[in-house]
């Protein structure tokens, strides 16, 4: 897969995931600041909409793809932005613990 | 203080001397000294609202036409009519200062607080972040102020009036009541309340653009009027090809995603202090920015914004909220924090409805490909985003600064019903 196959992989995984936050909480807000970093760095010019069906599965992918994409950037500023991203994503997932993870 | 709050302790100042039963027994060359300071702030108000950028009007109009055509003149008439003083030995800048002896001398006090607070009404309006406030609905409110202030000054001056100028002076408490009808008539923006003169600290060189930095928590609610100001449309946008200035997709994401994370913290302060409606308020605010977020996910830009006031003030408040975020904060202070964060809501739904109408540089990305509203020159895939931001634009309640004017009402009653 290419590099900007992946960052438009992680925007329609935001996409989807701002869509069906639930009501407004620090998880939806920490959403819309991840989705607000990666559209700073990619801007698509279509929107790939993701084959997990499921809220914690794609939280899940979309941590792993934004940290191999801050791993593989080769911009210090994109590479920040996209660890930010990954972040607040985590955060996300700890408010919000994915399906069979640890109790 | 904001331009609005000034001009409220000014009113309150000429009502009390309104109120007064005696007239002034001591220190008359000080006051009429103050009082002069009054009538040049209020002339050079009329000068900034444009006096002499306007021609006077040639012919002898009727009052009440004249009122309407050339407002400021005949407020400039008024003025000149009201008796002079000679300038004294002292100057501005002390006579305008607080004074020990004023405990003694409430004429004096009151003179010197109306005067001071005209003055700094000015500075507010002069450096503020943006000139909003010279946008003709909003003028119209400052020349409504002013018409008001110059009919307190005619009525102060009647009771020393000679009978030769009396007459003068029941004409001129007609005019200064026809052009302060016909301000409350076309004032429909009271949003140049909540002006204020930004502080000196700038973003870049130069003497660049001012961004509030929030040093306690009671800059928030500046730093929320300097981000309304940014974000209010400017003369300037309309030659502004590189988009550099205006509101758009950044803008409104950076705005939703910060103002629900600011109005989440001010709810928890306002619940601590026992605020609950002004708690429920900031609430409600909440659902219309994540509305606004989310109708913006399948939006991209023909031509990208950068906005970088709006992104560096939003951005400035939501740093420091780590820093205040258990702030406790007096019930005032919570009223001015909702006051402004309302004005935001209502700025950003207006300012991209305006955006989304007028330039078309939004479009929507489709699942195979982009579509560009612009060429197709249909509004539809950004209906949701004129949905959001007309939700936003018309959150009502103290909403554009719903100007926080009892005691200019006051006032106005009061000269209502005070018979020449």
């Amino acid at each position: 897969m290419t590099r900007m196959a992946d960052l438009d992989r992680a925007h329609g995984l935001l996409v989807t995931l701002c869509e069906d936050a639930p009501a407004v909480s620090s998880a939806t807000s920490a959403l819309m600041q991840a989705f607000n970093l990666v559209v700073e760095v990619h801007s698509p010019t279509r929107i790939h909409l993701p084959t997990e069906r499921g809220y914690a599965e794609r939280l899940v992918t979309l941590e792993h793809l934004l940290d191999g994409l801050a791993d593989s950037s080769t911009e210090l500023s994109e590479c920040l932005t996209l660890h930010d991203a990954a972040d607040l994503v985590r955060e996300v997932r700890a408010i919000r613990p994915a399906p069979g993870a640890s109790r | 203080m904001t331009y609005g709050e000034n001009q409220e302790v000014v009113s309150a100042a000429l009502l009390a001397l309104i109120h007064a039963r005696s007239d002034p027994a001591a220190e008359l060359g000080e006051i009429l000294q103050v009082r002069r300071q009054a009538h040049m702030a209020v002339h050079e108000r009329l000068e900034e609202l444009g006096l002499s950028r306007h021609e006077p009007p040639r012919l002898h109009l009727n009052q009440s036409i004249a009122a309407a055509r050339h407002p400021l003149h005949v407020l400039a008439r008024i003025l000149d009519t009201l008796p002079p003083v000679r300038p004294g030995s002292e100057p501005p800048s002390a006579l305008l200062a607080r004074h020990e002896g004023d405990v003694r001398n409430p004429h004096l006090a009151h003179w010197r607080t109306a005067a001071r607070h005209l003055t700094l009404g000015n500075h507010d309006l002069r450096a503020s972040a943006d000139q909003a406030w010279r946008q003709p609905e909003a003028a119209w409110h400052l020349i409504g102020d002013l018409a008001i202030t110059l009919d307190a000054f005619v009525l102060l001056e009647q009771r020393v009036a000679t009978q030769k100028q009396e007459s003068q002076m029941l004409e001129n408490r007609l005019a200064a009541g026809s052009v302060a009808r016909m301000a409350n008539w076309h004032a429909t923006d009271t949003s140049a309340d909540l002006t204020f003169a930004a502080p000196e600290t700038t973003l870049g060189r130069l003497g660049g653009p001012r961004i509030h930095l929030v040093r306690q928590p009671e800059d928030f609610a500046l730093a929320q009027q300097a981000l309304a100001g940014f974000l209010r449309p400017r003369m300037a946008d309309i030659d502004d090809a590189a988009c550099v200035d205006r509101p758009g997709l950044l803008a409104a994401r950076t705005v939703a995603t910060g103002q629900i994370r600011l109005a989440t913290a001010f709810a928890s302060w306002a619940e601590r202090e026992g605020e609950h409606d002004l708690a429920q308020r900031f609430q409600a605010i909440l659902p219309l920015y994540a509305d606004l977020h989310r109708s913006t996910l399948r939006l991209s830009e023909v031509q990208r914004t950068a906005s970088p006031l709006v992104v560096a003030q939003q951005s400035e408040a939501v740093q420091q909220l780590r820093k205040h975020h258990n702030a406790r904060v007096d019930t005032q202070t919570m009223h001015a924090l909702e006051r402004a964060t309302d004005v935001v809501a209502v700025t950003t739904g207006r300012s991209l409805r305006r955006e989304v109408q007028t330039r078309r540089n939004i479009v929507s990305i489709a699942h195979e490909d982009i579509r560009v509203s612009a060429v197709v020159g249909t509004l539809g895939s950004c209906r949701r985003l004129l949905a959001a931001s007309r939700a936003l634009a018309n959150l009502t309640p103290s909403a554009a600064g719903a100007a926080i004017s009892p005691t200019r009402r006051q006032l106005a009653e009061s000269l209502a019903a005070s018979a020449p």
